[in-house]
């Protein structure tokens, strides 16, 4: 019997989950590509460990391209754009790792003006963090971990008051300066050329609440955007974080669990095709 | 500061898609062309948020000028679009009869087509499912009509701009007409806060404004109001089982709603048709986006909500008189081009030839330009890609800021990218696109305006950078 050709997965996303699962594969003989669109591993908030694990996936075999996007999965490759020069990828199956994002505003439902100053989650954090201050009374759509620390960093930014939608079991007192909103919602933004106001709808009641700028910081969506690997088909794998509270802990766990279902569906395969 | 004198040929106001085809037009010629607009930027009021339809002119009364000028533009979609570099699909619509009564109109309008030179065939509800698969099994018959396609109207209007641009013609943006002065029926003189012009033409092209600036130039009394359509843009995914447009039967005045692919492979529904006091209110409404909702599943009963993108609204001009390009009556050297309704993108390139005609006859006389570029460069393809739901790279970034027609905002660069405007609305790349911007209008990062001056990305600088 012919010895199999060795098997190709390609891993988009060099974010913790991302690189785990390629130095799995790779540690089992997997042929493994990691692309990474942006320059650095790590995902959108690059932890401290994230050379180490790129190391660690390159040591075990993998091969990780920077700057390098996963553009579109088309069954037997991958089509990337990148720093380096577009192009395509063999491979047997496509890992998608590509983390995790808040709701968009039409995921949360949320109608009235398309003013300025509506701004998602993750880059209100990028950008506060590189000196801008969104607003003076900003107001943080939210539902866990991810909105407390939208709301402090936003108080340590210099904002003077910060109101902060979260779900009914919340505690109302998060810390000084933080206004909690249990068990509502926002439903709409006003504003003629930048958010005034906001209307909170709770279980009895509606209230409008004056902020300068909204944060959607509520729910969790896996991010994907290679397009062919959008829902679930053969061949495609996802590894990204389904609940908010799961987000970095159970990275590990799911790497594994990721990494050996793509061998055994992968083992499979093979063995029907020799 | 002090303003900025010049003498022109022709003067447009407005850089709606209407006045950039003008001035893309009149810069194939030896003439001095300037544009004023109130906005930042071309494509900023109804050329930005409407349907993206290329109206093949099917349905449109055969006598009128609108059905002449639509009819007139749709072939030249291929050639145009190629030549700006602006995406469009010529897919096709099937219009849906949804009961026997509308079914019983399929002659008349098939022979509406005829008249008009727009083939169109008649369908059963057998057929309907076999022109478009996504359509609903239970309609009373329809209409094929293979000619209609789907464009990009902000990037045609920023194509027209550029291309005019490239070729010397003069934008004015932030530059609101404030008064003209006359002498006798001529208007000779036309300031903005920043400009006077001394035309030797003027064009109104001002979209809904139009009755306002005809009014401040004087010429004639007329009114134009908002009619607002509310669309709900949805992701790619769902998008690829759209490749038709369905529509409702036509009827004079309106075209109901619509399940319209767009030449990115997404998907709009919409639209709605509210009439409005004011101009400006482009809010949406749960109850609206719901109504459409509802109806676009008549036409499509396979309509899954959760690929909802966006939702927003657009205002197109609605007046009782329609199409009214003519040399102005009172003012001899103004040309009015107002009252476009819903159909300024299919009729644009149309609409440019004839006014150059009115402005032949009003004795414009200017020979082609010999040097004028008649296509736009290939956009750079490949790098580092910035914005991850619509691909787009920091290369075709910078050439939005750096481009004949640059992007001065946020949404400038969206417009000429899609950057931030895809499934995740910026989560990824918004802080990127923002630096990236910020470095060619320079200040502080805070300051880099979304749309309007005054829209800044946040109110200051944040306390602990």
């Amino acid at each position: 019997m012919p010895r199999p050709a060795a098997l190709k997965v390609v891993v988009a996303g060099a974010g913790q989950r991302g690189l785990l699962c390629a130095a799995k594969l790779a540690g089992a003989g997997v042929e493994v590509t990691v692309v990474e669109r942006l320059p650095a591993p790590g995902g959108q908030e690059p932890e401290r460990s994230a050379d180490q694990l790129a190391e660690s996936a390159a040591v075990a075999g993998a091969r990780v391209l920077l700057g390098t996007m996963a553009v579109r999965f088309g069954g037997i490759f991958v089509e990337v754009l990148g720093a380096g020069a577009a192009g395509r990828l063999a491979c047997d199956a496509l890992v998608v790792a590509t983390g995790s994002r808040p709701a968009t505003r039409a995921e949360l439902g949320i109608t009235g003006d398309r003013c300025a100053g509506v701004v998602p989650g993750p880059a209100a954090v990028q950008l506060t963090r590189a000196g801008v201050l969104l607003g003076h009374r900003p107001l943080i759509a939210g539902s866990g971990e991810f909105a407390l620390r939208c709301a402090r960093e936003q108080l340590a930014a210099g904002a003077s008051e910060v109101s902060l939608t979260m779900p009914a079991d919340s505690p109302p007192a998060v810390g000084a300066g933080i206004r909690v909103f249990p068990g509502y919602r926002v439903v709409s933004v006003h504003g003629a050329s930048r958010v005034e106001a906001a209307v909170l709808r709770g279980h009895r009641e509606s209230v409008r609440v004056p902020a300068d700028t909204l944060i959607l910081a509520a729910g969790i969506r896996p991010m994907r955007n290679v397009e062919g690997a959008i829902e679930p088909r053969d061949g495609v794998f996802f590894c990204q974080p389904r609940t908010e509270a799961a987000a970095p802990h159970d990275a590990d766990m799911a790497a594994s669990e990721t990494a050996s279902l793509v061998r055994t569906m992968l083992g499979r395969e093979i063995t029907r095709i020799t | 500061m002090s303003r900025t004198h010049a003498e022109v040929d022709v003067l447009i106001i407005g850089a709606g898609v209407v006045g950039a085809a003008i001035a893309c037009r009149l810069s194939q010629l030896e003439a001095t062309v300037a544009v004023i607009e109130r906005r930042h930027d071309v494509a900023e009021e109804t050329s930005k948020s409407n349907s993206g339809i290329a109206a093949s002119g099917w349905s449109l009364p055969t006598e009128g000028l609108e059905a002449q000028l639509v009819c007139a533009s749709s072939p030249r979609w291929e050639d145009i679009c190629g030549r700006l570099g602006v995406p469009f699909c010529r897919c096709g619509s099937v219009v849906i009869a949804r009961t026997r009564h509308e079914a019983d109109r399929i002659p008349e309008l098939l022979r509406n087509a005829e008249a008009n030179g727009v083939e169109a065939r008649a369908l059963t509800a057998e057929q309907v499912v076999r022109a478009a698969p996504h359509a609903t099994p239970r309609s009373a018959g329809g209409i094929e009509i293979p000619a209609e396609g789907v464009i990009d109207s902000i990037r045609l209007t920023i194509g027209y701009g550029e291309l005019a641009a490239l070729n010397g013609v003069r934008f004015f943006f932030g530059e609101p007409l404030l008064d003209a002065i006359n002498s006798g029926p001529e208007v000779v003189e036309v300031r903005t806060p920043g400009t006077v012009l001394r035309p030797r033409f003027v064009i109104n092209a001002g979209g809904l404004g139009a009755d306002a600036v005809s009014g401040i130039l004087g010429g004639e009394d007329f009114q134009i109001t908002a009619r607002r359509g509310e669309f709900l843009l949805m992701d790619r995914e769902f998008g690829r089982r759209v490749p038709r447009i369905l529509a409702t039967m036509p009827t004079e005045h309106s075209h109901g709603v619509m399940v319209i692919p767009t030449a990115h492979g997404t998907c709009l529904l919409g639209p709605s048709a509210e009439d409005l006091d004011n101009k400006h209110d482009r809010s949406t409404s749960a109850e609206v986006l719901q109504r459409v909702l509802r109806e676009c599943r008549t036409l499509m009963p396979d309509i899954d909500e959760r690929y909802a993108i966006k939702s927003y609204s657009g205002l197109r001009p609605h007046s009782d008189r329609t199409y009214r390009i003519e040399p102005s009556a009172k003012m001899r050297n103004v040309i009015q081009v107002a009252g476009i309704r819903s159909t300024g993108v299919s009729a644009s390139p149309g609409i440019a030839d004839y006014v150059l005609t009115l402005l032949e006859e009003a004795g414009l006389a200017a020979p082609p330009k010999t040097t004028a570029h008649d296509r736009l460069d290939t956009p750079p393809s490949g790098g580092t890609v910035v914005c991850p739901c619509e691909k787009v790279t920091a290369a075709q970034v910078h050439r939005a800021m750096s481009s004949a027609l640059p992007a001065r905002s946020i949404s400038g660069v969206a417009k000429r990218t899609h950057a931030t405007w895809g499934r995740c609305q910026g989560a990824a790349c918004l802080a990127d696109v923002s630096f990236i911007v910020s470095r060619y209008l320079g200040g502080q990062a805070w300051e880099v305006p979304y749309g309007e001056p005054g829209t800044t990305l946040g109110v200051a600088r944040a306390r602990h950078a």
